[in-house]
């Protein structure tokens, strides 16, 4: 338990930087435990725990303050040939509530015991709570609904 | 059942089959409905209804591609086709989906066999057609008149307009070439206008006084407020409760409220007449309103008079059996089948005094092929017509926020006719408020090459899509088609559905006439786009589904969702399928119903137009049961 409660910190601390959304921003959208449950499942518990490991580190080691999380971020995990195609699918779950198929370069190397690699949405709610609707200033299509008329005045910002 | 003769069986559950049924039970008659469509969709109890319809917005958030028929349930007895399964035809017909294509263009829209029919996730926008629209040979020398003209059909589009409940300000349409009495003195629509969006008040503001070169001429284009199917304020000054038949005078007719004080009620949620009574801004009208603001069949459905109406659902009708001495139909035979997928199924025939079949144009026209009903004319099939869609879109110069409202509120209808309709296809340019999700997929595509190609996280990534979906502009140049013989639905044993039935054979193609309009069209976006500011990102990659060229340039068209003309409606026996009254020339006692009548498209979304008609159809079958 106590390590399930710890891989979800970090899994949402490092989910901060990635999205630039604050992690209360993270936790209102009620997903992280769905999302860091979705992706352990998915690339199995020795890919997500060397991938939270490296992401701890990083975080530790910057002090979680740019610009230098910005660099490890890049050259730790997006060009990492491990770790990018993982951190990009993460990425894209909080925007976009779907997972997307690691490439097979990806699964032959790492991807031994994956499982459900296919592109599908997490749920009903990850759609309805994709962080790229309030992004640009709207809201999930068929989902919280803005009101009669409201498409017509700009959104608040 | 099977003993059972109805006054009318009507085969299909859509626009036109509801209105028809709606029509005929109000005014007394028993009436018999075949829908091959699940039987869950025919709940009309409020929780039934209310849990299905959620069971549909499920399947809608779940779907990778939100397409048309995404939410609705694609069964094998009753295969819907699906715009996913349009692929570029090389050399052999193209069987992959429920259409067999043989190109040598896919046609490129679908239709939901489901209760309710299409109406489902189409749009909503309602426009009349123009009266020129009726006479394309006359007035410039291109395919064929119609049987009737604009002012036939004024008062069916008043019921339509009624029973769709659509939302306009009647001042504000202004159409080329539209004569003085287009509306009718003092008439108004029951609902005003829906609030035209933010993107369009940036747009018609950019496109004001911008002079545009065609062919020569000079056009100054100008923008319309779009009429629409879905829930807006009612306006006081309606002033019709319904349509009904008048026996005495033997003809249908609005009838007036009862009481001054009356105003005109918005049809909600089949669940709950309270749910849906406004349009709320859901931005998913195509593929599903969540609240059923936005009007669909299964309220007409509701609304008809219980007790004089069957509903057999999924059942499909299979074949027509004519009477060789008469030519009269005696029955539909239909396939029962006990639950979705299923290979078993339970025959029967259906009576009645007259026959209905309103199940879509390529439905329609696949029935009729297969009872080698209506041989007289050689037309059955043929003159298969959409609108071809060209797509334009850019960058606005500021940010507009799209992907909120409906579809589109606004067009420009300056190009829906004029006397280049001698050389090219006319056509409406809908301003879309959906950003570039059509022709790119946006927004999931932008945020993929955004994080995959331009390795953007943080908040460069957030600030990178706040600014490129808030300023996404997307055109629709929806070209009119003209009825041609070579574009036709026919059957074949060799292709058959899950329970032996046909599947539609399609032969489609695009003519010079309409690829001109492409041409056209596309300079006019290019004049507007420069006028305005707008970065142009339109591409026609020559490995879309439907790309053709013309004059060495490449373009492509989309589908619209707008099938017609399969059984057009014309003069003699020898030239169409149905008379004016649109029942068929060689069985009395058929009549047929929906899109597949229209004998030339126009530039009008046809729902509206198909709706019209299903009321001067019914007031046509009512006259023949007498």
């Amino acid at each position: 338990m106590e390590k399930t409660t710890a891989g979800l910190d970090n899994f949402i601390a490092i989910s901060v930087p990635l999205t630039g959304y604050s992690r209360v921003a993270l936790l209102a959208t009620g997903m992280a435990t769905d999302y860091y449950h979705a992706v352990r499942r998915i690339i199995g518990d020795d890919r997500m725990d060397d991938f939270l490991a490296v992401t701890a580190d990083i975080l530790q080691h910057t002090h979680d303050k740019a610009p230098a999380l910005d660099r490890e971020i890049r050259q730790q995990l997006l060009a990492s040939l491990q770790y990018g195609p993982v951190t990009r699918n993460i990425i894209q779950l909080w925007y976009w509530g779907a997972w997307l198929p690691l490439p097979d370069a990806w699964i032959a190397k790492y991807g031994k015991g994956v499982k459900g690699n296919e592109n599908h949405f997490i749920s009903p709610a990850a759609y309805q709570q994709g962080l790229i609707w309030q992004a640009m200033g709207s809201h999930p299509e068929g989902s919280k609904q803005p009101g009669f008329g409201s498409w017509s005045i700009a959104p608040l910002s | 059942m099977e003993n059972k003769e109805y006054d009318v069986v009507i085969v299909g559950s859509g626009i036109a089959g509801a209105i028809v049924a709606k029509t005929l039970t109000q005014a007394g008659k028993q009436v018999l409905l075949l829908e091959a469509g699940l039987e869950a969709g025919m709940a009309f109890d409020t929780d039934g209804a209310y849990k299905n319809y959620q069971e549909y917005l499920r399947s809608y958030y779940l779907a990778l591609a939100k397409v048309p028929n995404a939410p609705y349930p694609d069964v094998k007895d009753a295969e819907s086709p699906n715009v996913l399964d349009m692929t570029q035809i090389n050399g052999k017909p193209d069987t992959k989906g429920y259409f067999v294509q043989n190109g040598p263009l896919p046609f490129a829209s679908d239709y939901a066999r489901a209760a309710g029919g299409t109406t489902l996730h189409w749009l909503g926008t309602c426009l009349r057609m123009l009266p020129n629209d009726f006479k394309m040979h006359t007035e410039y020398g291109q395919a064929v008149d119609w049987p009737i003209d604009y002012e036939y059909l004024k008062p069916y589009y008043e019921m339509a307009e009624r029973e769709i409940g659509v939302s306009c300000d009647v001042q504000e349409q202004h159409y080329p070439n539209m004569g003085g009495d287009f509306f009718g003195k003092d008439y108004v629509f029951p609902m005003y206008k829906i609030p035209q969006s933010y993107i369009d008040k940036h747009f018609i503001e950019g496109l004001n006084g911008l002079k545009v070169s065609l062919n020569g001429d000079v056009y100054v284009p100008w923008c319309t407020s779009t009429p629409q199917g879905r829930n807006s304020t009612p306006n006081e000054k309606y002033r019709y409760a319904g349509t009904g038949w008048n026996a005495t005078k033997k003809k249908l007719e609005m009838q007036p409220f009862p009481k001054r004080s009356e105003v005109y009620e918005p049809v909600g949620a089949i669940w709950d007449p309270y749910a849906g009574q406004r349009c709320e801004g859901n931005a998913s009208c195509v593929p599903i309103c969540p609240v059923q603001a936005k009007y669909n069949a299964l309220k007409t459905l509701k609304s008809a008079k219980k007790e004089h109406l069957t509903l057999m659902s999924q059942t499909v009708a299979t074949e027509i059996q004519i009477d060789s001495s008469t030519g009269n139909i005696t029955g539909v035979a239909y396939k029962q089948y006990p639950q979705a997928d299923s290979k078993e199924y339970v025959s029967g025939i259906a009576k009645g005094k007259i026959y209905v079949l309103a199940a879509n144009a390529i439905e329609n026209a696949k029935l009729l092929l297969a009872s080698d009903a209506c041989k007289t004319s050689d037309q059955v099939g043929r003159n298969l017509m959409d609108h071809m869609v060209l797509l334009t879109w850019g960058l606005m110069k500021e940010k507009v926020f799209p992907f909120r409202g409906p579809g589109s509120t606004t067009n420009i209808p300056t190009f829906r006719d004029g006397s280049f309709r001698k050389q090219h296809a006319a056509w409406i340019s809908p301003i879309d408020n959906w950003g570039w999700g059509w022709p790119t997929g946006s927004p999931d595509t932008d945020l993929d090459h955004a994080v995959s190609t331009l390795n953007l996280f943080g908040n460069d990534l957030k600030n990178y899509l706040g600014d490129l979906l808030s300023r996404q502009l997307l055109l629709h140049f929806e070209c009119e088609q003209l009825p041609e013989k070579s574009n036709r639905v026919t059957i074949s044993k060799k292709y058959l559905d899950n329970i032996g039935n046909y599947r539609p054979v399609i032969d489609y193609n695009v003519s010079d006439y309409t690829k001109k309009a492409f041409k056209a069209s596309k300079s006019v976006s290019d004049q507007i786009f420069a006028g305005m500011g707008v970065q142009d990102f339109t591409s026609y990659p020559s490995n879309e589904p439907d790309y053709t060229t013309y004059d060495g340039q490449g373009y492509v068209f989309r589908g619209a969702g707008h099938v017609v003309g399969t059984h057009c409606m014309g003069t003699t026996a020898k030239n169409s399928v149905v008379n004016r009254d649109q029942q068929a020339w060689d069985h009395k006692n058929l009549f047929l119903v929906g899109a597949g009548n229209m004998a030339t498209l126009g530039t009008s979304n046809p729902t509206l137009t198909l709706a019209a008609l299903s009321f001067a159809a019914a007031e046509n079958v009512l006259k023949a049961l007498k």
